[in-house]
């Protein structure tokens, strides 16, 4: 079977090198070079590729966040002269983690074990992926994430946490706030907060999750019931656990 | 912490000069007095106790700074003197009433004795406090030429850290992969890429074990830098640098630019699409220079790195030229600037 591969490198030197070691095995088509990560999104949506080769540090979309986007569609193995992202690789599903520089060798095995994987799981890169592991992803880094990025077809929306004003479950998509329309995005909302800052983003209600920023003040409707009133005059409903949590952090 | 009690060697120094000096303080009054030789043990007891006060005098000494003047240093030293020799006194006259049994003599010539006794341990306890005010202003010197060694310390600890953060690993390895990449189709290129790594390391080594060095040198060490990253970034790297012909002679500390270019880089033009450009404009007059480094960013961006890097150079413009020195940082909209301004006469 032929293995589809798009390279994803922002630097001109590092593609030429992966081009020319994959040029020396038969079985490897190269249908897209991309020279950051919203070229890569388009790429998956449009030539469905079997394997992104993809950098970690590129502008806009770094290769962690394409590979949020893609991780259903593609098998991805990453290649980076950072060897601090490794454990973090493993924890999203990377099939490999090549530190450059790689050697021609080192390459084709991370191909043989792409084909394994792919053989094994049949169309299922897709299946090794659960919320759980973005969960894991979060804690992995360390660090909440600063940005939010959704994939609608083959653009790409990426939404600083700043702007948010609050996030709203629906079924297995998240609805995103961010003062022009909402946008969707295919995660959990339970997974998505254990992503986001815990002091600054509140599940004050089983499908809502609010910055608190944008919160002007809580009005009662009856003895159990509360309203979030937001700094724009939305309001949100306030759940009794929630009304908790608001309490421990205001 | 109390300059004599808190240094045996010092106290027992203290004590052993003390033991005939207190002893005499009672006793000479005394026996000029027309005491009795034999009864002389609770008066040469009655002398010594007076160490108590005289050690306690570093409190009085410690809350007299010796620019308080010389007005209150007189008063408060003059009257812990007097009040303590006066409570001194009162307690012996206590203490021979009890010895009376033994030893009467002490108890009956006490006002004869008494007054110069007390003038004799006032005067022990000026010198005492005295003492005192010489042995804060040693350990004062000591703590100063330790707090001055550790800012040596300090100062090369920076130069280590900023030598360290020039070879930066990721630098070296992309480097690597690039050579690696130009081996297959062009290794001219992959060479003349070896010969520029190195030459850049051997000149930041070099300069990095200077103390200051031109700017002229630390110019030069920037293109390098910049060739070499220009292999990785082609057309994305746009690059512009001014420097005027009175600046290449002013001195700095060595490998203090190439770390803001290192981040106009990483934090600049490697997070945007197309690219950018980084301008570098270095300039003297009126006994100051000035550096600023201005290059295009993503508004949008993540926030920069750790900050590390900038507190570096801060820190060692610091050491060298002290609050003389300013450096400031900040984005506007899709520019990121850095000016760096010191005194062109270095003063230390």
């Amino acid at each position: 079977m032929t293995l589809r591969v798009a390279i994803v490198d922002d630097e001109a030197p590092a593609r030429m090198v992966l081009r020319e070691y994959l040029a020396s095995d038969p079985d490897v088509e190269v249908v897209a070079e991309c020279a950051n990560g919203f070229e890569a999104v388009k790429a998956v949506a449009e030539q469905r590729p079997d394997l992104l080769l993809l950098d970690v540090q590129m502008p806009k979309l770094d290769g962690f966040e394409v590979l949020d986007l893609v991780r259903r569609d593609v098998a991805v193995v990453f290649t980076t002269a950072y060897d601090e992202y490794a454990l973090k690789a493993f924890e999203v599903h990377a099939v490999d983690y090549l530190l450059k520089p790689f050697s021609r060798d080192r390459l084709h095995q991370a191909l043989a074990r792409v084909r394994e994987r792919l053989s094994t799981a049949g169309q299922g890169v897709q299946a090794t992926v659960t919320p759980v592991d973005l969960r894991r992803t979060a804690d992995a880094s360390g660090s909440p994430l600063t940005r939010i990025v959704i994939r609608d077809g083959a653009d790409v929306h990426v939404i600083p946490v700043d702007r948010v004003d609050f996030i709203e479950a629906q079924d297995d998509y998240v609805a995103v706030h961010a003062g022009e329309r909402p946008r969707l995005k295919e995660q959990t909302l339970g997974s998505l907060e254990a992503q986001l800052d815990p002091r600054r983003f509140v599940r004050i209600h089983r499908s809502y999750l609010l910055n608190l920023d944008r919160l002007a003040r809580l009005e009662a409707v009856s003895k159990d019931t509360r309203m979030a009133v937001l700094r724009d005059g939305r309001r949100l409903p306030v759940s009794r656990t929630g009304f908790a949590r608001l309490q421990e952090l205001l | 912490m109390h300059p004599i009690l808190h240094h045996w060697p010092r106290l027992r120094l203290f004590l052993l000069a003390w033991l005939p000096l207190g002893a005499a303080a009672g006793l000479g009054p005394f026996l000029a007095a027309g005491g009795a030789g034999h009864d002389w043990v609770p008066v040469a007891l009655w002398g010594e106790l007076f160490a108590t006060p005289a050690l306690a005098s570093w409190y009085l000494v410690r809350y007299t700074p010796p620019g308080a003047g010389i007005g209150t240093l007189a008063w408060r030293v003059g009257g812990g003197a007097v009040t303590t020799a006066s409570l001194w006194a009162a307690a012996g006259w206590a203490w021979f009433q009890l010895w009376a049994p033994v030893a009467p003599t002490p108890a009956a010539r006490f006002t004869h004795f008494a007054p110069l006794a007390m003038g004799a341990v006032a005067v022990l306890f000026v010198s005492v406090s005295a003492l005192h005010y010489a042995l804060v202003a040693v350990d004062g010197r000591a703590e100063a030429m330790r707090r001055a060694h550790d800012a040596e310390v300090g100062a090369r600890d920076a130069e280590l850290r900023a030598l360290r953060a020039q070879v930066n690993p990721h630098f070296l390895f992309n480097c690597l992969h690039s050579i690696s990449a130009l081996c297959g189709h062009d290794p001219e290129a992959a060479r003349r890429m070896c010969q520029q790594l190195a030459d850049f390391f051997r000149d930041s080594l070099r300069a990095g074990s200077e103390r200051l060095v031109p700017l002229a040198t630390e110019v030069a060490l920037v293109r390098q830098y910049l060739d070499i990253e220009r292999v990785r970034f082609g057309e994305r790297l746009q690059t512009e640098i001014a420097v005027t012909d009175d600046a290449e002679a002013v001195r700095v500390p060595p490998l203090l630019l190439q770390p803001l270019i290192e981040n106009a880089i990483r934090h600049g033009i490697a997070t945007l699409v197309e690219g950018g450009d980084i301008r570098l404009q270095i300039r003297a007059d009126g006994g100051r220079a000035s550096a600023v480094v201005d290059n295009a960013c993503d508004p949008d961006g993540r926030r920069g790195g750790t900050g590390i890097g900038l507190a570096n150079v801060r820190a060692r413009l610091h050491a060298v030229y002290g609050d003389q020195a300013t450096l400031t940082a900040g984005a506007t909209g899709t520019r990121y600037r850095v000016e760096l301004s010191w005194p062109t006469e270095a003063t230390s």
